[in-house]
């Protein structure tokens, strides 16, 4: 389950960073995303909005953080907490 | 005195339209200055339209229940009885009496937006409504074939034309506002220094302080254009005919790009804001901008604008004025130390008092 959810947000961190003319780029699942440089801002407020759709949960502003949010494991490890309460 | 026209005020940034509710004078009655000639309403206060001078009332323009448009004329004024009294200009005139549409107040919003007249949307009933304007705008242009043509290409194009592709109404939004900017202002632009390199620091430095993922850059240099207004008001305000607007509160427009449409979200009453809701508040709308779900509200009423094409690499553009603002902070990418540019409605500012301003810009 949690690899499934790993392997989704791979697949669409790189999508988004080719979108930034940055095909080729690899990003390890603890890398903070924004520090990377892969993703513009741009593509950073498209993530997150795929997070919530994909993953059916809402989020307030206030929980937009590197520390929620800044990493793929952070993501899964956000998501499956939400999913969980 | 000449003969003088008393014209509707401009009560508030957000109703363009009032209702008389009293009349105070009659045709040839002699006034002073400064006294009471009428009482006009909006949805939230009633003010009193007093003389400017002394004089005779030679003409009344409306009638008690009319809603009339704030500039357009409401009596005319003269030294004596027997002075000409000209027709109201075509430019300034409203419908005539007999014909006079009255409009709510949400659809002269949605008309300013628009950039629409009264009379191209039909009424539902017996005004126009929001619902009326919102159907029209969003009518798809195709139907009814027979009252929406496309336009006849010319004989340039005729070969190569194949189809005409009805526009989405954010194209539209964005064509009247460009049209606004065309027609209405008198835009010109400058640039004052600016320091890349230390907003920079100083966003990532914010971003750490508040562990933000999204980056605050923009976010923090809008709110500094916020509060440089708050410090020159005349920043703040735009020209309507005869009017200066003295807007009392700075509503951001800030221009969002997304996948599909380029459109303009309000950071609304951002002046009593602190910077981390500023950037806060800036950021939901954006995301609620790439998902398409935005409402009027959220999009429209900007006092003054910001827009950045750093993310495009571009080094320097002239941004267009949005409706009923005087000025649009244009950011762009840069190296350590640049400039950034402003375009402003030298109807209301001069370049001086621009660049003075917008030079407190430059640091963070």
């Amino acid at each position: 389950m949690a690899e499934d959810i790993r392997t989704n947000i791979r697949n669409e961190v790189a999508a988004l960073a080719a979108q930034c003319g940055n095909p080729d780029a690899t990003i390890a699942d603890d890398d903070i995303i924004p520090e990377s440089g892969l993703l513009d801002s741009a593509a950073i407020i498209e993530l997150i909005n795929w997070i919530e759709q994909r993953f059916k949960i809402v989020l307030d502003e206030d929980e937009i953080t590197v520390d929620n949010l800044g990493s793929i494991n952070l993501i899964v490890a956000f998501v499956q907490a939400r999913n969980a309460g | 005195m000449a003969v003088t026209p008393v014209r509707i005020p401009r009560l508030n940034a957000n109703d363009d339209v009032v209702k008389l509710v009293r009349i105070a004078v009659a045709p040839g009655q002699k006034i002073g200055a400064e006294e009471l000639l009428a009482e006009v309403e909006t949805a939230k206060i009633v003010v009193e339209v007093t003389a400017p001078d002394s004089g005779y009332v030679l003409r009344i323009e409306a009638a008690v229940e009319d809603m009339i448009s704030v500039g357009d004329v409401l009596l005319w004024l003269g030294q004596s009885l027997d002075e000409f009294v000209p027709e109201v200009p075509a430019a300034t005139a409203g419908p005539d009496k007999a014909t006079r549409v009255e409009v709510t107040a949400k659809a002269r919003k949605l008309l300013a937006l628009h950039g629409l007249e009264v009379a191209q949307v039909p009424s539902s009933g017996d005004r126009v409504t929001a619902e009326d304007v919102e159907h029209y705008i969003g009518a798809p242009r195709s139907t009814p074939a027979e009252k929406i043509m496309p336009p006849s290409p010319s004989a340039a194009t005729q070969l190569a034309l194949t189809r005409a592709e009805p526009l989405t109404s954010a194209e539209r939004a964005m064509i009247r506002t460009v049209q606004w900017h065309a027609a209405s202002a008198a835009p010109a632009y400058l640039e004052v220094s600016f320091n890349h390199g230390a907003w920079r620091k100083y966003s990532t430095e914010f971003a750490a302080a508040h562990r933000l993922l999204i980056d605050p850059l923009l976010g923090l240099l809008a709110r500094r254009v916020v509060a440089i207004t708050r410090e020159v008001p005349a920043l703040n305000s735009a020209i309507d005919s005869d009017y200066r607007l003295i807007y009392d509160t700075v509503n951001l427009g800030f221009t969002v790009r997304t996948k599909t449409s380029l459109v303009v979200v309000v950071v609304r009453e951002a002046t009593a804001m602190e910077e981390l809701e500023f950037v806060k508040a800036l950021s939901k709308l954006q995301r609620d901008a790439f998902r398409n779900r935005l409402t009027l509200e959220r999009t429209t009423g900007a006092t003054i604008g910001f827009t950045s094409l750093a993310n495009a690499r571009v080094v320097r553009h002239i941004p267009i004025l949005l409706p009923h603002t005087s000025l649009m902070i244009a950011h762009s990418g840069g190296t350590e130390r640049g400039t950034i540019g402003v375009t402003y409605d030298h109807r209301a500012l001069d370049g001086e008092l621009v660049a003075n301003a917008l030079a407190r810009l430059c640091d963070p």
